[in-house]
């Protein structure tokens, strides 16, 4: 039901015919879970038109192709994108469970069983090793896989003292479908917001978990929606687990740095910052905050390196160069700021311009500090502190 | 420490969050107070839109209610304020856009375009 209204709803916000492929992906993965194979694929398709490189959507077309009863030409995709990234995942697993579910038993072990050597830590990818395992009739290998997915559960559940979840029965992963479809439960939870209906997408993102206990995209949305419902403390052990899953996980650190900084932890939102950067460092937007929590402790040199690599990384980021300007103000380099604001491709923005006032008029340049004001308020005639300010070096 | 722009893109950020806002999708920032936001306002999940005109002022009046916020302007590529004041949904779909996984994008997985905060 909540499906079908999911499906209706893409239909009233989305244009699928003129190739969104986003849009194509989550109408492709809806069609796929109602069974409806041959929509499925033509979507997917589509997705992948707009898209070629869209590999979830390449994998899911093939997974449509096989339930279409195409599947060694589905299977002759899957291989295609497992050639383009073999120590992926997400391209191992999807590959394995496809394998296991058009017959093809000892390929599906085999991969399965390298999906789980390449993340050791993730319990659903145990969880599939241990099901292609019994269907091999190694039960004692299975046992112990399954046992292992049980503790990568627990230690998961209980790293915060919140209680553990239990792996569902071998049987869910041994109907082996395609396992992107956990990313349609993510979309019915957030459509489920979009009604307000919260209890919904918990029931969502809890179905998802409970199947892929691990998933980083659903703990990640878990964290998220705490921190606007339960509050920061609950939102932070979401977090906590998707680091205890993978310990690289950027997104987590980043979130955690804003819970602790919101928490007055200054210094540890730096670290957590810090961490994000290091495992991303050409994200300028992660350099960019750290940049402004640096200036907001006092710490100018610092922060004015971390914005001017944002800038680097992102030369036309017109907040960078202002945050930029601002901090070499700060730290009395008042040239600097003034070649970094005159060079931004904000400069017409009437809060460029008030912080070039200061450099000018800090650095003797009256006239040039009267004309920016004037330029604020050109821009914004209620701005009052460009009128004091010009009130004042008028005299 | 008093009300940094530090903080307050947190409490930004956090009211996007609320609302639902792809964070990929749009970019703000505060000066000394000054807000500006830029981008698109999509609902999370969605290719284009899913707010009412009603919602975007609510975000709007939220933005304007954080502390230490003197103002805040809008340069929003598919909501246009009218002169009467209204919000005005300009567009429905930005093709392409949004969250991809994309194998060769993994692959040089430090890409700057992968994310946004």
């Amino acid at each position: 039901m909540r499906l079908e209204a999911y499906l209706q709803r893409l239909d009233e916000l989305d244009t699928p015919s003129v190739g969104c492929a986003d849009s194509l992906f989550r109408r492709g993965l809806a069609l796929s879970r109602l069974g409806r194979s041959a929509e499925a694929f033509e979507a997917l398709e589509k997705a992948l038109q707009a898209n070629p490189l869209y590999a979830e959507a390449a994998i899911s077309a093939a997974f449509a192709l096989g339930e279409s009863g195409r599947a060694a030409e589905g299977f002759a995709r899957l291989r295609r994108q497992h050639a383009a990234t073999p120590d992926d995942v997400e391209a191992v697993l999807p590959m394995g469970v496809y394998c296991m579910r058009h017959g093809w038993k000892d390929a599906g072990l085999a991969l399965l069983l390298r999906a789980e050597r390449l993340r050791p830590t993730l319990p659903y990818v145990a969880a599939y090793a241990a099901a292609a395992l019994l269907e091999h009739g190694d039960e004692p290998r299975a046992r112990e896989r399954l046992e292992r997915a049980q503790e990568l559960i627990a230690r998961l559940a209980g790293s915060d003292g919140s209680g553990s979840t239990r792996l569902p029965g071998l049987e869910v992963y041994r109907r082996w479908e395609n396992p992107l479809l956990v990313k349609l439960q993510l979309q019915l939870a957030r459509f489920c917001l979009e009604t307000a209906d919260i209890e919904g997408a918990e029931e969502e993102l809890a179905a998802a978990l409970t199947v892929y206990p691990g998933y980083l995209p659903a703990m990640l949305e878990k964290g998220r929606l705490a921190c606007v419902r339960s509050g920061p403390k609950e939102a932070a052990r979401w977090f906590n687990r998707c680091l205890a899953a993978n310990e690289a996980c950027h997104e987590a650190h980043f979130e955690l740095a804003f819970l602790h900084a919101e928490g007055g932890r200054f210094e540890r939102a730096v670290e957590a910052l810090q961490t994000a950067v290091a495992l991303r460092p050409f994200f300028p937007d992660y350099r960019h905050h750290l940049g402004m929590l640096l200036m907001a402790l006092g710490r100018k040199e610092a922060a004015i390196e971390e914005l001017k690599k944002a800038l680097v990384l992102e030369p036309g980021d017109g907040h960078a160069s202002v945050q930029l300007g601002i901090a070499y103000l700060e730290a009395g380099k008042t040239d600097d700021a003034i070649a970094v604001l005159e060079a931004s491709p904000c400069w017409s923005w009437p809060e460029t311009l008030l912080v070039a006032a200061e450099a000018y008029a800090r650095s003797g340049r009256r006239e040039k500090a009267v004309r920016a004001l004037e330029g604020v308020l050109a821009a914004d005639a209620t701005n009052t502190e460009a009128r004091e300010l010009l009130e004042i070096l008028r005299g | 420490m008093g009300i940094s722009d530090f903080q307050i893109n947190s409490s930004l950020r956090m009211v996007l969050v609320r609302h639902m806002v792809d964070l990929s999708r749009v970019e703000f920032s505060s000066c000394r107070g000054t807000v500006r936001v830029r981008g698109h306002f999509v609902r999370l999940g969605l290719d284009s839109g899913g707010f009412t005109p009603t919602q975007v002022e609510s975000i709007e009046n939220e933005m304007n209610g954080i502390s230490g916020v003197k103002r805040v302007y809008f340069e929003l590529e598919n909501w246009l304020r009218t002169s009467s004041g209204e919000w005005k949904a300009m567009d429905r779909c930005q093709e392409g856009l949004g969250h991809k996984l994309v194998f060769e994008a993994k692959a040089a997985e430090n890409s700057p375009q992968e994310s946004k905060g």
